[in-house]
């Protein structure tokens, strides 16, 4: 542990519990003369080691809290930003730059993002990328452990594959070389934002299956943020399901889809279960009569 | 059963593709040998994983491609033959919606205009009852009340009521089959819901025909009469029960891959090993992985054709 840290408030000696705890999350945007309440109130804590899911639909705001709470959103306006994120005990709305540039180096948090060829640089050879977020120069202790983190985000030969461009891979080994990279901080805490969306189906479990290796074997604490209800069940412990920037429910993951007590979280559920068992339109209907809508659908 | 309104017959179509070295000019086949009859009415599923040459078959079938070799039949005639009625009317009869409605629509149209204008080309109606008219097929679409909408552009109408306007517009011309590709992966599923919802209806009352290109087995399901089965560039497997009884092992390979949305279920929470070996991206050559990004078959060869 570092000084930096310390002047922080960061007196955690990985004994934190929770490890991430936001209380009363407002993030509301300035966009031209309208105010977006994007996060609206939002209580979430992850324990140590634990997996949880955000879902929810487009504009819930699910993508906007994650942000806020990685202090990743630049260049927007604020009309209001309030609320407490507390990360290992130091609240990171106060925290210096350097404490949280030590934060994302070292034993913090990363994320990893939907889209990995927006991040990826694409003149750079991924081994170089790699050992860019290592941050050491690459000599050949780097490069055994750029192989390693390779080969630990699921990619089998990893020296091979460390010479090529991000364009000469598959979507799939994008997200794993995302995956790769975020690892290379040794992090606490993982995030990531809809990580599957862009992939086939095949391969999505795959990644998936990734994902919860990472996660039992490194006991690394996970945020699963996604639209898609198969992916919190297979993946997180516990679930908050948001909407129009609130949370609306949130409890253990099988107590949430058994017995949903919102009304729209028990409608997103019935709607990402009915199709296994084919449905009639008659019960489409009903399940959308007035909730889904009144609200969110239209403007 | 009556006589198929679109019939591909042995189509093939090729597209010019880069070799590993990027100088060598080599070939991949996008559609590789298809056959397959659309009937009157029907809904016919097309699903498959990316590259695998569903989207490039709708295109076939909405003569926005033209086949490498093979042909695609109009009502008994290729639709390089067709004569200018013929063609009049399988312009009309066939119409097409996509995946992301924002870039079928004009920005800079508002939805009167868009709308308008296909209804002016293909004389749908009067000037005079024109607004009435668009007014009507909004309503049809579940945009109520519809006048609100006349006057909009499309940055100002969410993803799902745009897919609405896209189906507005094809619905107009009274078609016989619709080819919609992806028309619900850019949607949120309530939306999902509601766009299959308006589908089943529209072939209920107009006895409209669908073919419906998905990713989403869980969304055709619900939905499709039949559903054919991609991979490659070929069928490997259609009829109306695969999925209870996949015949492929490449159809039982997606129905696995499938997630369960029950927790219970769910297999990689307990550290489960899948039952069936997904395509492995991870062990294959370099050389597939290589032609696999640039959308090729890493096989050479799709057997058990059933």
């Amino acid at each position: 542990m570092n000084a930096m840290l310390d002047d922080a408030g960061i007196t955690d000696r990985g004994d934190c519990d929770p490890l991430l705890d936001v209380r009363g999350l407002k993030v509301h945007l300035r966009v031209g003369d309208a105010i977006v309440r994007a996060v609206d109130g939002v209580d979430l804590s992850v324990r140590r080691g634990e997996s949880i899911g955000i879902v929810g639909e487009s504009g819930s705001g699910k993508s906007t809290l994650a942000r806020a709470i990685l202090k990743l959103l630049p260049n927007v306006e604020f009309a209001e930003l309030q609320g407490e994120v507390r990360f290992r005990g130091a609240d990171l709305t106060r925290i210096s730059d350097g404490a949280l540039r030590e934060l994302r180096r070292r034993n913090g948090f990363s994320m990893v993002f939907q889209d990995p060829l927006g991040y990826l640089n694409p003149t750079k050879r991924v081994g170089k990328q790699v050992a860019e977020a290592l941050g050491g120069k690459h000599d050949g202790a780097v490069s055994s452990r750029v192989q390693q983190l390779l080969a630990e985000a699921g990619l089998s030969d990893p020296a091979e594959l460390a010479r090529r461009f991000p364009h000469e891979l598959s979507g799939g080994m994008r997200q794993r070389v995302m995956i790769a990279i975020a690892l290379a901080s040794e992090p606490a805490l993982l995030f990531a934002d809809e990580p599957t969306t862009a992939l086939d189906a095949t391969v999505q479990l795959q990644v998936l299956e990734t994902l919860g290796r990472l996660h039992r074997d490194r006991n690394m604490a996970m945020v699963i943020i996604t639209h898609d209800l198969g992916v919190v069940a297979e993946l997180c412990d516990r679930v908050y399901v948001m909407r129009a920037g609130k949370v609306v429910e949130n409890g253990d993951t099988i107590d949430v889809f058994e017995n949903p007590r919102h009304p729209y979280a028990a409608q997103l559920i019935e709607l990402s279960t009915r199709h296994r068992r084919g449905s009639t339109p008659a019960e489409t209907k009903a399940a959308l009569s007035t909730e889904a809508l009144s609200s969110g659908v239209a403007r | 059963m009556t006589a198929p309104i679109l019939e591909v017959r042995s189509v093939v179509r090729t597209y010019p593709s880069r070799g590993s070295s990027g100088w060598r000019k080599q070939y991949a086949n996008a559609v590789d040998g298809v056959d397959l009859d659309v009937n009157e009415g029907e809904t016919l599923a097309i699903v498959g994983e990316s590259g695998s040459g569903k989207s490039t078959l709708a295109k076939l079938m909405l003569r926005l491609e033209q086949p490498s070799q093979g042909s695609v039949l109009y009502r008994g005639v290729s639709l390089d033959k067709l004569d200018r009625k013929q063609w009049r009317t399988y312009r009309r009869d066939i119409q097409a919606v996509f995946q992301d409605p924002s870039s079928s629509l004009n920005p800079r149209m508002r939805v009167e205009q868009s709308l308008g204008y296909v209804a002016r080309r293909h004389g749908l109606a009067e000037p005079a009852r024109l607004r009435a008219f668009l007014a009507g097929h909004l309503a049809a679409v579940g945009l109520d009340p519809p006048e609100q909408y006349l006057t909009r552009y499309p940055h100002q109408l969410s993803g799902g009521q745009q897919q609405r306007i896209a189906i507005a517009r094809a619905i107009m011309l009274e078609p016989r089959l619709i080819v919609a590709d992806e028309p619900l992966s850019s949607l949120d599923i309530s939306i999902q819901a509601q766009i299959l919802d308006l589908m089943r209806e529209l072939s209920r009352r107009m006895n409209v025909g669908f073919v419906l290109i998905s990713h989403d087995l869980n969304a055709v399901q619900s939905i499709a009469g039949r559903t054919a089965v991609m991979q490659h560039g070929r069928i490997v497997e259609i009829g109306r029960d695969i999925f209870d009884a996949p015949a492929h092992p490449y159809t039982r390979l997606l129905l696995e891959a499938r997630l369960s949305a029950n927790p219970r279920e769910a297999r990689t929470r307990q550290g489960k090993p899948l039952r069936t070996q997904p395509r492995d991206e991870l062990s294959a050559g370099s050389a597939d992985m290589l032609a696999a990004s640039h959308g090729e078959s890493a096989e050479a060869t799709v057997t058990g054709k059933t």
